[in-house]
This record gives structure tokens, C-alpha cells and sequence, in this order.
């Protein structure tokens, strides 16, 4: 009987491991018998079942991310790579990191928030568009703010991080970071860390 | 080693290679004259206005608005530059020339008077001949200099221009074995001044 892997979200010959990922295929929960909860609460629960704890996926995250960004830091401080580009490059790295390790929500469900922090980042800046998700999380109680505010806050660590190897001076890195102002070749670089965010989505489970 | 240590090994070392790149970046700057950011000094002075753009890293002190004004600015490596701007040379400029002075026009003359201040604390003297050079905005004189200062040898260079109602002196000086970095730093501070 062929099932479906909640992993890749393939059809698998095999119930047990899925014959296209090779993971371990998890039967779902079995269906309430009363009273029916609603299926938001469904999918919560099966949510749960399929992501690892956040102290592993944090370790995950950080043991992958930091040599990335220490070797990014490294490209902009001994080449003569443009600015923009090395950002873009630690950006896409810590923010496919941040997703593929499921630290923000996926693309499939997420994706009117973050495109909406596009905008918000290329003309003002990451951190000010930071800041009015962080305003909608706080005013509204929406979730699916935090996951731009993730992104945002991500990109501009590693942005910085960047900056202040090739110009180690706190307020010369911000600036050329572009932080508090958009506008510039280095605001665009925000793409390169949305574009990371989706690229993930690749290589983590569909079923969030 | 579990995956877990090992991933706990491989982020602590990449936070350590991250962490240490970044102080040594900032260690390597603050010893750097040429500096990573750029700071503006402004002043009124005779009716016009005194303009300096220096590295962040350096510091600036300015004195005096009488007949003689001055800007001292320190960097790291004991690198140094003064803009000194004198009433009184701009008089002895523009007295009639003396017999031995017949050939040199006001500007020339000036930068000749300089030079005594110029060596002042310095032994071993050794200057080269005046250029032409219009570094300042206006027609200037330029000259290089090696010597040694408190036992150490320095190289610098001292410009010369009259302004409106001064004769502006600028001069930098830096430990000689660091003159080929520095100079290029002095040169660009030099270009981007404005004297009034």
C-alpha cells in the first residue's frame, strides 16, 4: 500500500521508510473519536510530532551558521569582493540556516508576510522594518510577523557582521551596512536572505 | 563524540574564529592613521571658514583665534598634522622684498620663513626643495622633509599658501619607517581642506 511520506511528500512504496528520502516514515495520530477537536488543533499536534526540540534545533543552527559567517567575515575582510555581495552571501547562508533548521516558519504558508518585508527593507532598512513587525507581533498577537522579524533581524546581524570586517567602526559599519537607511546597492542584499529562506524549503519537511 | 558535542564543538569554534576575527579587525583599525571613518571640524576664521575632514580615530584640538590660529590633530603610530594660520607672516609677506630676497615672490618668502619652525625639535634636518602644488585649493608651495625626533627618524612634508588675511602653514609628520602607508593618508586630509 503506498503512503505518503510526511517528510517529502512523496508517494512511497514502502509504509515504513520512504523509497524517494530514505526517512523514517511516522504513521499520523489516529483520528479522535469524540468530541472532533478542529483541525487547526490537528495539525498542531501533528506538528509537533515531526520537528525536534528548539535547544536542537538552535545547536543545529549555530554550529552550521557561525563557521559560515566567520568564513564570510573572512571573504570581505581579505578580498576585495563588493560589500553588497559578501552581505548577500552571508545573508542567503544564515537566513537559509534560520529556515531550514525551522527556527521561522516555511514558504508554503508564510509567504504575504516576508514579501511584504521586501519593500519595507530595501527602502527603509532591515532594522526599522524589524522594528513594525515586531510592532504588528506586539499590537496584533500574530505569529506570522515573527517570521520577517527573524529574517530581518538575521540578515542584518550577518550584514553587519560583513561590514564591520571591512570597516571595523561600530557607526561606519551600520552605515555602510545600511541598516537605518534603505535605498542603497546594500539594502537589495535583503533578496539574497528571502531567497535563502525559500531555497530551504527544499530540505525541510513539507508537513510543518 | 556524540552529534550532539560535535555540533556543539563545531558552533563554539565558529564562534570563536567569528568572535576573534572581529577583535583583531578592530585592534588592526585603531592602530591604522589612515583610519576606517571620516569626521568634519569646522570653524569660523576671517570671515571665512576653516574646513578639516580627519579619520575618526584621530583627535583635534584647536587653539587661538588672534594672530595666530591653530589645529593640532594626533593619530595613532605617532602620526601628526598641524594647520597653523598667521597674521604676522602674511605681513612679512607681503613687506617689500630685502636684497636677498629679490627673486622669491610673497609665497616663496613665506615658506622660506616657515622653515625655521619647521625644524624646531628636530635634529638632523633634511629638507628638499620647494614644489609647486595646488593641493590646498590655491596656489601653494610643498616640501618635503626627513629628520630625527627624540632619537626617532621622521619624514613629513610642509605646505605653504597665503589665504585671505593669513599665511596658512599645514604640516604632517609620521615615524619614517611608516611614510610610505601614512603619506597617502597625509596627502588625501591635505586635499580635502579648506582654508579660508
Amino acid at each position: 500500500m503506498a503512503v505518503v511520506c510526511q517528510w517529502c511528500g512523496m508517494e512511497s512504496e514502502d509504509e515504513h521508510q520512504c523509497s524517494w528520502c530514505r526517512r523514517m516514515i511516522i504513521a499520523p495520530p489516529e483520528p479522535p473519536l469524540s468530541p472532533a477537536p478542529a483541525a487547526d488543533d490537528v495539525e498542531d499536534a501533528g506538528d509537533a510530532a515531526f520537528i525536534a526540540p528548539l535547544p536542537e534545533r538552535l545547536e543545529w543552527f549555530l554550529s552550521v551558521s557561525l563557521p559560515l559567517l566567520a568564513l564570510s567575515v573572512a571573504w570581505a575582510r581579505w578580498t576585495s569582493v563588493p560589500l553588497p555581495v559578501a552581505g548577500a552571501g552571508a545573508s542567503l547562508a544564515v537566513c537559509f540556516c534560520l529556515s531550514v533548521y525551522q527556527l521561522v516558519e516555511s514558504v508554503d504558508e508564510r509567504l504575504a508576510p516576508v514579501g511584504l518585508s521586501v519593500p519595507l527593507a530595501v527602502m527603509f532598512g532591515p532594522v526599522w522594518a524589524a522594528v513594525v513587525f515586531a510592532a504588528i507581533y506586539l499590537l496584533t498577537g500574530r505569529r506570522d510577523a515573527l517570521t520577517p522579524f527573524g529574517l530581518l533581524v538575521a540578515h542584518a546581524a550577518a550584514v553587519l557582521l560583513v561590514a564591520y570586517a571591512r570597516a571595523p567602526e561600530a557607526g561606519e559599519a551600520v552605515r555602510r551596512a545600511g541598516l537605518l537607511a534603505g535605498g542603497q546597492a546594500v539594502s537589495l542584499t535583503y533578496l539574497a536572505g528571502v531567497a535563502g529562506w525559500a531555497l530551504a524549503n527544499f530540505w525541510r519537511p513539507l508537513n510543518e | 563524540m556524540t552529534g550532539r558535542a560535535l555540533r556543539r564543538w563545531i558552533a563554539g569554534a565558529g564562534g570563536a574564529a567569528l568572535a576573534a576575527q572581529l577583535a583583531g579587525y578592530t585592534v588592526l583599525a585603531r592602530l591604522d592613521p589612515a583610519g576606517v571613518s571620516r569626521r568634519t571640524w569646522e570653524a569660523p576664521v576671517d570671515r571665512g571658514r576653516l574646513r578639516i575632514v580627519y579619520p575618526g580615530n584621530w583627535t583635534l584640538e584647536s587653539s587661538g583665534d588672534g594672530p595666530v590660529f591653530r589645529v593640532s590633530m594626533r593619530g595613532p603610530a605617532g602620526v601628526w598634522m598641524e594647520v597653523t594660520g598667521s597674521r604676522a607672516l602674511k605681513a612679512l609677506s607681503e613687506r617689500p622684498a630685502a636684497d636677498g630676497e629679490r627673486r622669491m615672490d610673497p609665497l616663496q618668502r613665506a615658506h622660506r620663513a616657515l622653515e625655521s619652525e619647521c625644524r624646531r625639535g628636530l635634529a638632523r634636518y633634511s629638507g628638499g626643495a620647494s614644489l609647486g602644488s595646488g593641493a590646498l585649493g590655491r596656489e601653494s608651495l610643498l616640501s618635503f622633509y626627513s629628520a630625527v625626533r627624540d632619537g626617532r627618524p621622521v619624514r613629513g612634508f610642509r605646505h605653504t599658501c597665503i589665504g585671505e588675511e593669513r599665511v596658512w602653514s599645514v604640516r604632517g609628520e609620521c615615524p619614517a619607517g611608516i611614510w610610505a602607508r601614512t603619506a597617502p593618508v597625509l596627502d588625501g586630509l591635505v586635499r580635502r581642506m579648506e582654508l579660508p
